[in-house]
């Protein structure tokens, strides 16, 4: 995920969070417990 | 252009008048001016504002389209995931007494032999087919570390193999960290260990109480020292398991690991959970935390957040709003019991009707055992909070009506609690796993 706190050329709306690209989607599996999130990537 | 279904709005708590705007979809977050917003409703936009809110998915070209590729996902996924993840539940022995473990007098000398780790070892080449890149497992217990040999054992040949793919194999432990000292976790690390999970129940006064070892001596200074060793060498992450009772004290934990030198830069995530209730006739791996809170008692959203506030609040880093895919609905992700049962959930383990066969012989068709695709019903897939739920979590369900014919709809809970998480988010600038 990208962020910017702000966006300078738009007063209007502020990002804070690009969030996922669409293109290259990562899921974390929900492993509920797991000592680590697994990262997968939907659109290689 | 129209505005995106995932899209939930809330005031801005900073500057009053605007709104922030959310994509469960997208994960995309930003503040607007209130009336740029209605006029958005109203159809009316500038070219300039379209840009910017359709790169972030929160205007989208077709409602339609944008509603099939979510429900279409965890499909997608199945077809490109490039790896295998495996639970391994090496045995149920522990030795540890915690007060709420309902295992308690099932647990015993319950291992994982070596002729069901070597077909183990067996079972997952043959499903490591060409196209695939990773191999994590993930050993549970019980105490994974009381099985360290036969850890170790598989990993070297699970090392071996994937070296020779030239693709990569990694592995984690849900551990009670008092056997992980600076010798073992070298060791491991040397055979693919990058993360642990600890569970410490807040403070010492009360970890202590809650999770002595069998002798009923304190273990909470032993996992400090073992954590100080270790968090050099593999990803600590750290669980506790809080009560109404108690949960208001978890912070001094926090204080506890940052006056010992563990600061937020030494530790992964931190997350705390509920002590779940179980029935009687579960039998599952120790420290199986699924789903997430349930509004059944108010006390847990009040917990909820604070407890993530103040985690946040000190930089250490908690689990972010996401997309999470429930194991369940994933194709190459599999829960081996200690005597090579096969189930798709660690909650689920032990509980025959929810066996999905055995290593050693065949996979069942488990698609109506475990309800799969429930969501896919017009009330969720209408919902705008489906990108985050798709049902929930079957375990969840389980517990409350011990089967899993109904769906967990998260929808309450998100309600009453995203908007909080979301403005946490902004807030602390919330990075996971960076």
């Amino acid at each position: 995920m990208e962020s910017q706190k702000k966006n300078p050329e738009n007063e209007e709306i502020r990002v804070f969070d690009n969030g996922q690209n669409m293109d290259d989607l990562i899921i974390m599996i929900a492993y509920c417990c797991s000592a680590i999130l697994i990262p997968i990537r939907v659109f290689p | 252009m129209e505005l995106s279904r995932y899209l939930k709005y809330y005031p801005s708590s900073e500057n009053p008048g605007n709104f922030i705007l959310f994509s469960t979809w997208r994960l995309s977050k930003v503040e607007i001016w209130a009336e740029t917003f209605r006029a958005i409703e109203r159809g009316v936009i500038s070219p300039e504002n379209e840009k910017v809110l359709t790169g972030l998915g929160m205007l989208v070209p077709d409602r339609e389209e944008e509603k099939a590729s979510v429900i279409s996902l965890h499909d997608r996924i199945n077809k490109h995931s490039p790896g295998i993840n495996i639970i391994v539940v090496m045995n149920l022995d522990c030795n540890f007494a915690c007060k709420y473990c309902f295992e308690g007098g099932l647990k015993g000398d319950l291992y994982m032999s070596g002729e069901t780790a070597d077909r183990l070892i067996d079972f997952i080449k043959e499903r490591f087919t060409e196209n695939k890149k990773t191999l994590l497992v993930d050993f549970y217990g019980g105490e994974p570390l009381l099985s360290s040999d036969l850890i170790k054992h598989i990993s070297k040949k699970l090392k071996a193999f994937t070296e020779e793919r030239g693709v990569s194999y990694s592995f984690s432990l849900v551990t009670n960290g008092a056997l992980l000292n600076r010798k073992i976790a070298i060791e491991l690390a040397g055979l693919g260990l990058k993360g642990v999970k600890i569970t410490i129940d807040g403070p010492a006064h009360i970890h202590n109480k809650n999770r002595p070892f069998k002798s009923g001596a304190p273990s909470f200074d032993l996992l400090i020292k073992n954590i100080k060793e270790t968090w050099d060498i593999v990803k600590i992450n750290l669980g506790g398991n809080f009560e109404a009772a108690n949960y208001r004290d978890f912070p001094l934990l926090l204080d506890y690991l940052e006056k010992e030198g563990l600061t937020p830069d030494k530790i992964g995530v931190i997350k705390f959970d509920p002590v779940a209730k179980r029935p009687e006739r579960v039998m599952n791996p120790t420290d199986y935390r699924g789903g997430c809170i349930t509004l059944d008692e108010p006390w847990l959203l009040e917990a909820n957040d604070l407890l993530r506030e103040d985690i946040l609040r000190r930089g250490y880093k908690t689990l972010n709003i996401s997309h999470k895919l429930c194991m369940i609905e994933s194709q190459n992700s599999y829960v081996v019991n200690y005597d090579g049962s096969l189930y798709k959930c660690p909650g689920f383990i032990g509980i025959e009707e929810y066996n999905i066969g055995n290593i050693k012989d065949e996979i069942f068709k488990y698609n109506d055992t475990y309800n799969l695709g429930i969501w896919k019903n017009d009330r969720c897939i209408d919902c705008e909070y489906l990108p985050l739920c798709y049902g929930g979590c079957r375990y969840m369900t389980f517990l409350r009506d011990d089967n899993v014919n109904a769906l967990d709809c998260q929808k309450e809970y998100l309600d009453a609690t995203l908007e909080t998480m979301i403005k946490q988010e902004i807030k602390y600038s919330l990075r996971v796993g960076k």
